[in-house]
Formats: C-alpha cells, structure tokens, sequence
C-alpha cells in the first residue's frame, strides 16, 4: 500500500489552522467595515485570492475555483446590515469552515486518485504477470506482464476463462485454485506449468490471493506468475555440471586407488615390506581425496538445491546402537570409553536414514578423531517435542573464539599444541545444512581441556 | 569350474584392473566396451553375473540392463552395477528395477568382492539378505 508521508499531512493541517484563525479575525473586520456585499473592493478581493492561490498551490486548479465559489456564494446570500457585532466573524467562520471541508475534501479524493494511479501502474508495469480472475473464474485485469509471459494481450484474455492457459493434464489446478480463493485462502508460491501463445509450456511460479471489495466480500482472485523457465534451465545445467566434475574426477581416481590396490594385496606378485609402506602413502592419500570430493560433491548439492530427503520412520536409537558398534574398535585402539546415555529403548524419527546415520558418523567421528582421553558419551532425549541427540567428548575442546566459525566453508582450526587439525572443512558445514534440512538446529558448547558437547535437534512429530 | 563374469565399461583401465582383480579371485573374466556388445556377449557367452557401468557408449548401462532383463535368455543373470555418477536416483531406479548391487567409483576391492559372492550365491562371511530379483520372476515363484 502507498503511504502519504505523516509530515505532508501535519503541515498542510497546521498551516491551514493558522491560516484559516488568521482570516477568520481579518475578515470579521472587512465585513464589519464594509457590511454584507459582493464587491470588487480590494479589501475584498485580495484576502479571496490570496486564499484561492493558497488552495490551488496546494490542491489544484479546480479545487481552489470551487472553494472561491462556495465563499462568493455565502456573500451573494446574505444582505441587508448586521444586528450584532458577533455577525460578520460568524459568517467568516461559516465561510472558512466550508472552504476548509470542500478543499479537505477534494485533496483526499486527489491523494486517493493519486495512489490508485500509483498502485495501478506499479501493477501494470510489473515484470510478473498479474491476473486478476472473478468469482466464476473468468479473467478481467490483465496487466503488460502478463502480455509479456503468455504472449496474449489484454483484449485477447480479459474475458475468457482463466483456464485457457492451464495444460490439460493440470486441467483441476485453476478450479482448485478458485475453490481456495473464493473460499479467502491464499496459494503461496506454488511451481507449476502453463501455457503461452505460441503453444510452449513455461514453468511458473505463482501465488493466488482472493480479492475483497469494502465490506469484506471476496469478489475474486489475484493470480501473480512468474516465469521461471530460464531459471530452471540454469538450474538443470549446474546440475548437470556437479554431475560431470563429479563423474569425471572420480573415473581417474577409481583405477589409480585400484592399481596401487592391486600391487599392495600382491596381485601382482610379492612386493617387499618397504615398498609396502611407501605404497600405502598413496593409497591412504587417494582415500583422503575420495572424501574431499564427496565433501565437495554434497556441499554442491546442496547449495544448488538438489539433495531431496527420503523419509522414512525409524528408529534413531537403532541406529545409534549400529555406529557405536562401528567406531567401538578405533574407540578401544586410542583407550576411550565409548559409551550411551539413552533412557528410551526406542526413539522413532521421521526423516532419511541415510542422511542421519551420516550426520551421527561425522559428529562421532570427530570427536574420536579429538579425544585422546577419557569418554565419548552419546544421549538421546526429547525436549518439549524435539528430539535431542547430544554427543559429548572430553577432548581438548575448542577456543572460544574459534566456536562462531566452526561450521563456516573451509574452517579448519588449530588445536592447542598449534597444529592444523586434518580434514577438508567441510563435515561440520554439510552436517549443519543436512539437520537444517531436516527441520532441526545444531549447536556446539566447549570448554579447552574440557571437552566439547555437539548438540542436534530433529523434530519428533513421531512417537513410538 | 570358476564362475564366469562379464565386465562392461569403456573404460579400458577399469576393466583391466577389474578383470585382474576378479582372476585373483579365481573368476573366468570376458569383457564388453559398449552396451551393444555387452548384450551380445550376455546371449552367447551366458556369463554368470554382469558388472555393467552405467555411462557407455551404444547404450547406456541402464537401458543395456532394460534390455537384459526383457531377454528370457539374460533375465536371471545377476546384474551389479558399478559408476563414477553418486547420483542417488539411478541408485533407486537400478535397485527398483531389481539389480543385485550398486557400487559407486572409487570402489573399494572387498566391498566389490562381498557383493559378487552375494550375488553369485557363493559362502559369505555375512548373513546373505534376501535376493533382490526381477519382479515377475518374484511373482512366478509365489
């Protein structure tokens, strides 16, 4: 909605209070001298066209004649002398009262003029298409947008239905939106497909919102589409591209990851134990890279939108149970107690398993890649409808300072002795983005020589 | 008799070093570089199972397994495949369409190896799960 700005509206009032008081008093006293008449005295004629100039300056042409008017006409009426001394500034008061409503009046009628002309251009001049559509779903706005998308213009679309740009197989959509909109729901930007003149298909993204006349009654609906084809294209190609890099780093990596393979497992006849350990550097390394492109690869996917979670029902503590079994021997080789803290034999999530058994085994595995002493402890509980999954280590912790930053891109931090810790940066980022996705929050406290506690929330809609 | 595997993918280095690391393991190797090929050899060689990679030329992997499983002759031959492409949807649409494995490059030799035996129903040291199979023939068998 267009706004006058409040300062317009508080001056134009002050000035025109102070204004009228003031030719209230000097009026009074012209009349007083002069007595009733229609004159072209200059006493008259000034204070009139000072007002008159006053009024147009401020209102316009024909506001400022008409106001003149009704002040002229009060004169014309009234003759004869006047009997009390009150008379002449009553009649002034009348006078100017009227002058001041007529021109109120009228600068409202503009101003709302004005913002309906505002409104109507911002409309017809906006690159979306916008659509207005009646009760019975037949069209009667059509704005330069709309031309623009579908290729039909004004007078060729207002007054059809608003079904001609629906594909048949949609053939329910715009029923379905009417339904809602005559029934005051609103339809937030909803994908989907229609027609243009030409006979192409364009993906659109649209919102429909029911239009109400003054007293609240919904006399139809407003359609705003966007094309989105050319964003959709972009889309598909950046998928296409993380697909090719993807495929084309790994194809190189598979055979030198199994040549160097081969000759380690003395497929290829024996190999001596120092060849051995040398061979290993490239292969632990080719390992250390398949993960750096799979980090990247997710991270990828996710920034372009193309990780779609599978939900399922499961239950997390089943899970939990199956990766403490995983990363219980690497626990035993550094001497850390491994251990679980769940009160609940059973905690059924709605959500991709994949997705969350990655998310447990990069947290966990973080904090066995850390501790060098003590205990990692790993607790499920819920908390007023979420479920909470917290893994605590009494690792080294991590600095104050470094705790805004760890789930940043790229963010490797060195630990206490002032090394930089190993890993391609980005667990903790695609961790966060897989619980966000998730409808969850992830939040880590720590203290140095402590430990450090991960906490993840995963909304727990779902109960055994 | 060792059991007789037909590896498919353009890529000669991989099948080089597949068909090595299968010998190694007392497996009969044949290979095919293209999906043409690979049907060919699938109808006269009658290989016990196929590792098929997804991109090739003359037919894709997929439409290559499509093909294979249409084939009275080819239906039953376990077929795993094996790509460089983490794409979770061919992973969906292969194990629907009813393949025995789904191995992502850089593949790690034992992985490849347990599922081979799975699927070639040889010993594993593993409990075996329960068989994924074309669903008509699931639907005979009942």
């Amino acid at each position: 909605m267009t706004k006058i700005p409040e300062y317009i509206y508080r001056q134009s009032r002050v000035g025109l209070f102070i204004l009228s008081l003031l030719m209230v008093f000097l009026f009074g006293v012209i009349d007083t001298v002069t007595g009733p008449q229609f004159s072209l005295s200059i006493f008259y004629l000034i204070p009139i066209l000072f007002a008159t100039w006053f009024i147009g300056r401020r209102y316009g042409f024909i506001i400022s004649i008409v106001s003149a008017a009704t002040w002229l006409a009060a004169d014309l009426i009234s003759t004869g002398q006047y009997t009390f001394s009150i008379v002449p500034l009553w009649n002034a008061s009348i006078r100017l009262g009227f002058f001041i409503i007529i021109s109120y009046a009228f600068s409202e009628i503009k101003k709302a003029g004005a913002r309906n002309s505002l409104l109507a251009s911002i409309v017809e001049y906006s690159s979306d298409a916008i659509i207005g559509v009646s009760r019975e779903g037949i069209i009667f706005s059509w704005n330069e947008g709309a031309e623009q998308v579908f290729g039909y213009s004004s007078s060729e679309a207002v007054g059809r239905s608003a079904n001609f740009l629906v594909p048949p197989d949609r053939d329910n959509e715009e029923k379905q939106f009417l339904e809602k909109a005559n029934k005051g729901e609103y339809i937030e930007r909803m994908d989907t497909v229609r027609f243009r003149k030409d006979g192409t298909l364009i993906d659109v993204s649209m919102s429909v919102s029911p239009i109400k006349d003054e007293s609240g009654y919904i006399i139809g609906s407003s359609s705003i589409i966007r094309d989105i084809t050319s964003q959709r294209q972009l889309e598909s190609l950046k998928e296409d591209f993380i697909n090719k890099v993807s495929h084309e780093l790994r194809t190189p990596l598979t055979s030198i990851r199994e040549a160097v393979s081969q000759v380690l497992d003395g497929i290829h006849g024996e190999i001596t134990p120092a060849q051995k350990e040398f061979l290993n550097i490239p292969f632990q390394e080719i390992d250390r890279m398949k993960r750096l492109i799979n980090n990247l690869l997710e991270v990828s996917k996710i920034e372009a939108d193309m990780i779609i979670l599978k939900k399922e029902v499961f239950d997390l503590v089943q899970v939990t149970r199956e990766i403490i079994i995983f990363f219980r021997p690497q626990a035993d080789k550094t001497g850390i107690e491994l251990r679980e803290n769940i009160n609940s034999d059973k905690f059924e999530v709605l959500a991709d398993k994949d997705k969350i058994k990655e998310i447990i085994i990069n947290l966990v595995g973080n904090a066995i890649k850390f501790t060098k002493k003590g205990y990692i402890e790993i607790s499920i509980r819920e908390k007023s409808g979420l479920i909470e999954f917290i893994i605590t280590d009494t690792g080294p912790g991590i600095p104050e300072e470094e705790l805004p930053k760890i789930f940043d891109k790229f963010h490797q931090f060195e630990d206490y002795e002032g090394r930089i810790r190993e890993g391609s940066g980005l667990g903790l980022v695609i961790t966060k983005d897989l619980i966000r996705l998730h409808g969850g929050e992830i939040w880590v406290e720590s203290k140095i020589n402590i430990g450090t506690t991960f906490t993840f929330t995963l909304p727990g809609d779902i109960k055994s | 008799m060792p059991k007789k595997i037909l590896i498919a993918d353009d890529d000669t280095n991989i099948v080089k070093l597949l068909a090595a690391r299968l010998k190694a393991n007392n497996y009969d190797v044949i290979a095919a570089f293209d999906g043409a090929q690979t049907l060919r050899m699938a109808h006269e060689a009658k290989p016990d199972l196929i590792i098929l990679d997804i991109r090739m030329p003359a037919g894709s992997g997929i439409s290559t397994y499509e093909k294979l499983i249409m084939s009275s002759n080819t239906a039953l031959i376990p077929v795993i495949f094996i790509t460089a492409y983490a794409n979770e949807e061919i992973r969906h649409k292969v194990t629907e369409l009813g393949a025995e494995g789904f191995i992502t490059k850089p593949f790690d030799a034992d992985e490849l190896l347990g599922m081979v035996r799975h699927a070639l129903k040889e010993k594993v040291d593993e409990e075996p799960g329960p068989r994924k199979s074309p669903y008509w023939v699931l639907e005979e068998e009942k």
